[in-house]
């Protein structure tokens, strides 16, 4: 009886990405007024675009474990892990005089990151999907372990003075364009493609929706929690070579305060907290948009809590605007 | 006392952002009768139950409760009237224990700030002791039976010295012996006074219960009156808008074996069932809950895999070890829940459809778009689903019409054998009829039906063959001569 209305009444634009996009308007307005000069320079521009493709990425990893239903709080431990693993092969591999073997020695060191990212994430994909244990406590101990395994392998201290053509992944750039906006485009048009275009997608999208049809559609819910934990460690280990080329420095303790950013991050870009909702185009947005409000609060000299304190105010209105949507969603049927 | 008015409800309205869901609805329950609200899914039998609780406000309309009119009523004012209602869901908390479920709630209405448990139990055995049943107080509620559950609640409601009972599709989890159980129970307050009002459309119940009925249809009021004034066919007639023959299911007559089982056990489920299907039959497997009837279609398609038994289909013996194993086989399987396990509500018609077929339509590396939703287009036209396009979410669709997009989603597989759990429940009796015809007409094309139910009428109208189950074994196979009433009699073994 109901269902040709809500049918038509189904096509609206994105709230979420509208609002987003509304929501940087809004702080480029402002800066117009504050501080113009500074705030539009080719400078500030690249010095923004430096910044955010590590967290980033890490986001689009915490992203597809949430539509799947998930989340993956060990992101950060497998960013600093496979950050400290690629570290140590540039350290001991790339030879001081340079030469072919510096080219070979980061290949492996990228590879590595990859691989064990893989890794890890698959670990955590295994333990949640095969002993059903929800994927907060799972990746949450994965922090610590991850973490713990960084730590063991520097002892402490970081290991600094990578080669110049490490350092240049997250530092250098093509014509003034960075290096790290080509790769975050890449990642975010393969995320993307995955999403959107492949079987494995969908599956991502079903399972966290709902994970019992899913296994009564014939979809084997183990192997996908399992890749969509690997896919989220694959990215988590691009993260670790951006953040230790970026830094110069690999350590167990880098970057503590992605984990709850790439929350934020997620949530603010419209992914729904209890699965199988959400867009990589809303998060890719919301993250340029948390690195605009960084910025801007950094040539405002405000304080970083400051910054937290506004983050933290928009995560809440972002679950709030979820709340009404839900609600005025329901209200139709 | 009897024959009073206790609500009255004229000229209900209420939109949905321009749907109409009540287009002038009047209701009058009295005091110590059974009234049953009747009409299809969708016809806003929710909705009014929701007006009457005080959940939704009415745009229109007037509410009398115990003769007086009731303006902006909130839930608290429906409850402080007397107008308890009992959902589907029961709305119960299962991990207290089933005294504080009963009490718990008349110690927040009294607004004291501390419980006493010696109260609460007490509390709980008188209200218990009132509707006849007999559960321990300190299990957890969750640890219960459907219609201990349904118990649990109906005491709540009286705790709260309920007045007008209101009860949404009471019987669809139960079996037939609870069912019989509730109307004792239901009859008995009724005894005490208590209006009850039944939100139900299964024919049969209605005559076994009420006294008056209401019949809605599309939001507006049809007509109400002594269940002596409705026969049949004024029934079928009121709630569907048109009349509905249905003759009894007979294919013809093949030896074209479809399906063979032989021998197939699973421990502590079913032992030693043996059947063949030829081309052109619908099975149907019946029994008590519990008596193995489901857990048989549960081994077909590998989610509770048999230990043992064999399996031959069109004349290849396959082994079924898993849900793979099953869609490898081209089995496909309907479950009895469509909300929890055959749908994904907050997807699209098309990603539903696609669900189990999605890996047929990659192609050169990348999802086709475009034969997906070909695809779905082509089954909302074939089986009839209402619904604009293939975009809006299953959410915004009617029980049947769910129904149809899970059977859709195997049809779009291709099945050779396609096993249905209750296909019909919770389904309006226009849409089970479209449904059943799908069904025969897929029978006739080879595909094996197997449809397991406990709603008799409709197996014997449908099926041209029963398979009986009692205590997980097979207690015969018979031919749909048989009547609802003798088959009633053959589940519980008398």
């Amino acid at each position: 009886m109901n269902n040709q209305k809500a049918g038509t009444a189904r096509r609206l634009p994105d709230t979420h990405i509208l609002t987003i996009i509304g929501l940087m308007a809004l702080v480029l307005i402002m800066m117009l007024f504050l501080q113009p000069g500074n705030y539009f320079s080719l400078k500030n521009a690249r010095s923004m675009i430096y910044q955010f493709p590590e967290y980033g990425i890490l986001a689009f990893g915490m992203m597809v474990c949430m539509i799947a239903g998930g989340i993956d709080l060990s992101l950060v431990g497998i960013m600093n892990f496979t950050g400290v693993i690629a570290a140590l092969i540039v350290k001991h591999m790339v030879p001081a005089e340079g030469g072919p073997m510096t080219a070979a020695a980061i290949i492996l060191a990228v590879a590595a990151a990859i691989v064990i990212g893989c890794a890890c994430g698959a670990f955590n994909g295994f333990i949640i999907g095969y002993f059903h244990i929800p994927a907060m406590l799972v990746t949450l101990c994965g922090l610590q372990l991850y973490t713990g395994l960084a730590y063991g392998i520097t002892g402490g201290p970081a290991i600094n003075g990578m080669c110049d053509a490490f350092k240049a992944i997250s530092n250098g750039s093509i014509a003034g364009i960075p290096y790290v906006l080509f790769i975050f485009i890449a990642v975010f048009l393969l995320v993307t493609f995955v999403m959107k275009s492949t079987v494995f997608g969908h599956e991502i999208y079903f399972l966290g929706s709902n994970a019992r049809a899913s296994r009564y559609s014939g979809i084997n819910t183990l192997k996908v929690t399992i890749m969509t934990h690997a896919f989220s460690g694959i990215l988590g280990g691009i993260s670790g070579i951006l953040i230790t080329s970026h830094l110069n420095s690999a350590k167990s303790s880098n970057g503590s305060t992605y984990t709850l950013l790439t929350l934020l991050i997620v949530v603010l870009g419209g992914v729904h907290p209890d699965g199988g909702k959400g867009k990589v185009l809303g998060v890719t947005l919301s993250t340029i948009l948390l690195q605009l409000i960084a910025n801007a609060f950094g040539l405002l000299h405000m304080d970083d809590n400051a910054k937290t304190f506004v983050n933290g105010c928009m995560l809440v209105a972002a679950l709030l605007l979820d709340v009404y949507l839900d609600k005025r969603a329901a209200k139709r049927n | 006392m009897a024959n009073e008015v206790f609500l009255k409800l004229s000229g209900i309205k209420k939109s949905f952002g321009g749907v109409h869901a009540l287009r002038g609805v009047d209701l009058e329950i009295r005091r110590g009768e059974i009234h049953c609200l009747a009409g299809e899914n969708g016809c806003g039998k929710s909705t009014l139950i929701k007006a009457i609780s005080g959940v939704h406000e009415p745009d229109e309309g007037t509410i009398w409760i115990d003769g007086e009119e009731m303006k902006h009523m909130k839930p608290m004012d429906a409850i402080g009237k007397g107008i308890q209602v009992i959902y589907q869901d029961f709305a119960v908390f299962p991990n207290l224990t089933v005294a504080e479920n009963i009490a718990l709630n008349g110690e927040l209405k009294n607004k004291s700030k501390f419980v006493s448990w010696r109260d609460v139990h007490e509390v709980a055995a008188r209200a218990m002791s009132q509707v006849g049943a007999n559960i321990d107080p300190d299990v957890r509620l969750e640890r219960l039976s459907v219609a201990n559950k349904q118990l649990v609640a109906i005491c709540r409601a009286i705790v709260n010295d309920a007045k007008l009972l209101i009860l949404d599709e009471p019987t669809t989890a139960l079996t037939a012996r609870e069912v019989e159980k509730l109307w004792a129970i239901i009859r008995s307050l009724k005894e005490k006074g208590i209006a009850i009002m039944i939100v139900n459309h299964k024919l049969d119940e209605i005559y076994q219960i009420a006294d008056r009925l209401t019949i809605l249809r599309n939001g507006a009021y049809i007509s109400s009156g002594d269940i002596s004034e409705y026969d049949q066919a004024r029934f079928t007639r009121d709630m569907t808008g048109h009349d509905i023959v249905e003759d009894k299911y007979a294919p013809e007559k093949s030896s074209e074996e479809v399906l063979r089982v032989e021998h197939l056990s699973r421990k502590g489920s079913f032992e030693d069932v043996s059947f063949t299907m030829y081309r052109g039959d619908v099975l149907g497997i019946t029994g008590l809950l519990g008596s193995g009837r489901g857990e048989i279609g549960e081994a077909l398609f590998g989610l509770a895999p048999a230990d043992s038994g064999t399996i031959v289909l069109n004349g290849r013996t396959i082994t079924i070890k898993s849900v793979s194993d099953a869609i490898a086989n081209e089995i496909g399987y309907v479950p009895e829940d469509r909300l929890t396990q055959g749908l994904f509500m907050d997807r699209s018609i098309q990603d539903n459809t696609i669900a189990a077929s999605i890996r047929a339509y990659m192609k050169g590396g990348k999802l086709d778009e475009k034969g997906m939703e070909d695809a779905t287009n082509r089954w909302i036209k074939e089986i009839d689903i209402k619904a604009p396009s293939p975009k809006p979410a299953v959410r915004t669709l009617s029980g049947g019409n769910a129904q149809k997009v899970v059977i859709a989603k195997w049809l779009n597989t291709n099945p050779k054998l396609f096993i249905l759990d209750g296909p019909t429940v919770g389904v309006d009796i226009g849409a089970k009829a479209e449904i059943h015809a799908i069904l025969h007409d897929l029978a006739a094309k080879g595909i094996g039906i197997i449809v397991i139910s406990d709603d008799l009428p409709e197996l014997v109208q449908n099926c041209n063959r029963i398979l009986v189950m009692k205590d997980g074994r097979c207690t015969g196979i018979i031919d749909n001569s048989i009547d609802e009433v003798s088959l009633g009699k053959m589940l519980i073994g008398a």
